[in-house]
């Protein structure tokens, strides 16, 4: 190889090394998200007592009439959130209560799916030069799709001390916290990205300390 | 005020050279690895060292001392910001960011250069020209983008060496100087250039 060849196979090596795309995420859970919100208008101190529903509220986009049946996620995952919430919240101080013993709040769970297509399609690409179809135009590819669906779970503490001003009385939320994440991995590392993430909107949360 | 100084300078350079004859004139166009350091904002934004970059420039000798050229680069910034919680207020967000930063600096390119005897190169100059760059920030299975354009001066120094009669190996080191723009604050960095030239 002479020393052209050599200079220019060294200048073409660093070209496609700095052309490398760097990285993302590799794991499930690097895509997990954690948002959390509170009102500035309500002294939290006052509030010291809880109480919450052990159901799990599905939203779907077929609400259902009134009257009719709400959908709930099934009772095996609601007690995984129930119960990580009731040990966060117990450890920020918080006494949990029946909903008939007068609560200063009430935590509400509920749960959505959304689910996203990729769709890829370049007009160059189609096989209408009969019998050639399959071909396609150098650059261009055939088209493709993927799909991908998160869960999003949504924790709302609803005050129960402040009189309600709104003519069909709801309550004020004192906090919020949204979790949210791809719906995939195997079923105990689902359960446990949903206890992590509990215990971290929480974490994050230190005005709801007692 | 930096822009003024930048012009001066690249004015006396000029002024201090003679013109070069016409048969002496020396044409190169370089290749070179680049690797970069944010500075300012883009540090702040990413911190980490970047070990991916690429760039080339033509430039021929306009006088003894001098030469002119252009040329185009291409930066790429990234850090893995890990897990973190961002608040603001009473909002707290928490997860993995990645954060992505493509530069594309052009320039106008002039160098005031010394050979000596050994086949070394010695310059100091600078560049002008805009910088284009794409900031991204991926959290969730969401991306933030935001791209500009930004005026850009670019002094450099450098050594270039004849490793053979039509080829050099260089080394420079480049501040890219990118000027705010109304919405995007100042991005700058160093660039740190290794590669082999061609007459």
């Amino acid at each position: 190889m002479n020393y052209k060849k050599l200079l220019s196979l060294a200048t073409i090596t660093l070209v496609l090394f700095s052309g490398c795309r760097p990285g993302g995420a590799e794991y499930i859970s690097d895509l997990d998200v954690v948002g959390t919100a509170y009102t500035k208008e309500i002294d939290f101190s006052t509030r010291k007592t809880y109480a919450m529903w052990d159901s799990i509220v599905q939203i779907t986009s077929d609400q259902p009439e009134p009257g009719e049946d709400r959908q709930f996620v099934s009772q095996t995952y609601a007690s995984i959130v129930t119960s990580e919430i009731d040990r966060q919240m117990k450890a920020l101080g918080w006494t949990k209560v029946d909903r008939n013993q007068n609560p200063d709040a009430y935590i509400q769970n509920a749960s959505m799916q959304n689910t996203y297509v990729y769709y890829y399609y370049s007009y160059y690409y189609y096989g209408y030069y009969y019998p050639y179809s399959g071909w396609y135009y150098p650059g261009y590819y055939p088209p493709t799709y993927s799909s991908t669906t998160t869960g999003t779970l949504l924790m709302m503490l609803i005050d129960a001390k402040t009189e309600s001003t709104s003519p069909n009385g709801t309550q004020p939320v004192l906090w919020v916290g949204v979790i949210n994440g791809l719906m995939e991995g195997s079923t105990s590392s689902f359960t446990s990205r949903v206890s992590s993430n509990v215990g971290q909107a929480f974490k994050q949360s230190p005005i709801l300390k007692r | 005020m930096k822009k003024i100084i930048y012009t001066l300078a690249a004015i006396s350079l000029l002024a201090m050279a003679k013109p070069a004859k016409a048969q002496d004139r020396e044409k190169i166009f370089n290749m070179y690895y680049s690797m970069g350091l944010g500075t300012g904002d883009l540090g702040d934004y990413i911190s980490k060292f970047s070990w991916r970059g690429f760039g080339m420039e033509w430039k021929t000798d306009v006088m003894d001392n001098v030469s002119m050229g252009f040329g185009a680069e291409w930066n790429v910034f990234y850090e893995d910001m890990g897990y973190g919680t961002y608040t603001r207020d009473n909002i707290a967000l928490s997860g993995v960011q990645y954060r992505y930063a493509n530069m594309f600096p052009m320039t106008a390119r002039f160098n005031y250069f010394k050979d000596n005897a050994a086949g070394m190169r010695f310059f100091g100059g600078a560049g002008i020209g805009t910088t284009y760059m794409i900031h991204d920030l991926d959290m969730n299975i969401y991306r933030w983008n935001r791209d500009t354009w930004q005026f850009l001066i670019a002094p450099e120094v450098g050594v270039s060496y004849d490793i053979s009669a039509d080829n050099t190996l260089m080394l420079s080191v480049k501040y890219n100087l990118n000027f705010k723009t109304k919405e995007v604050p100042s991005q700058s960095y160093l660039a740190f250039n290794i590669g082999f030239g061609f007459r």
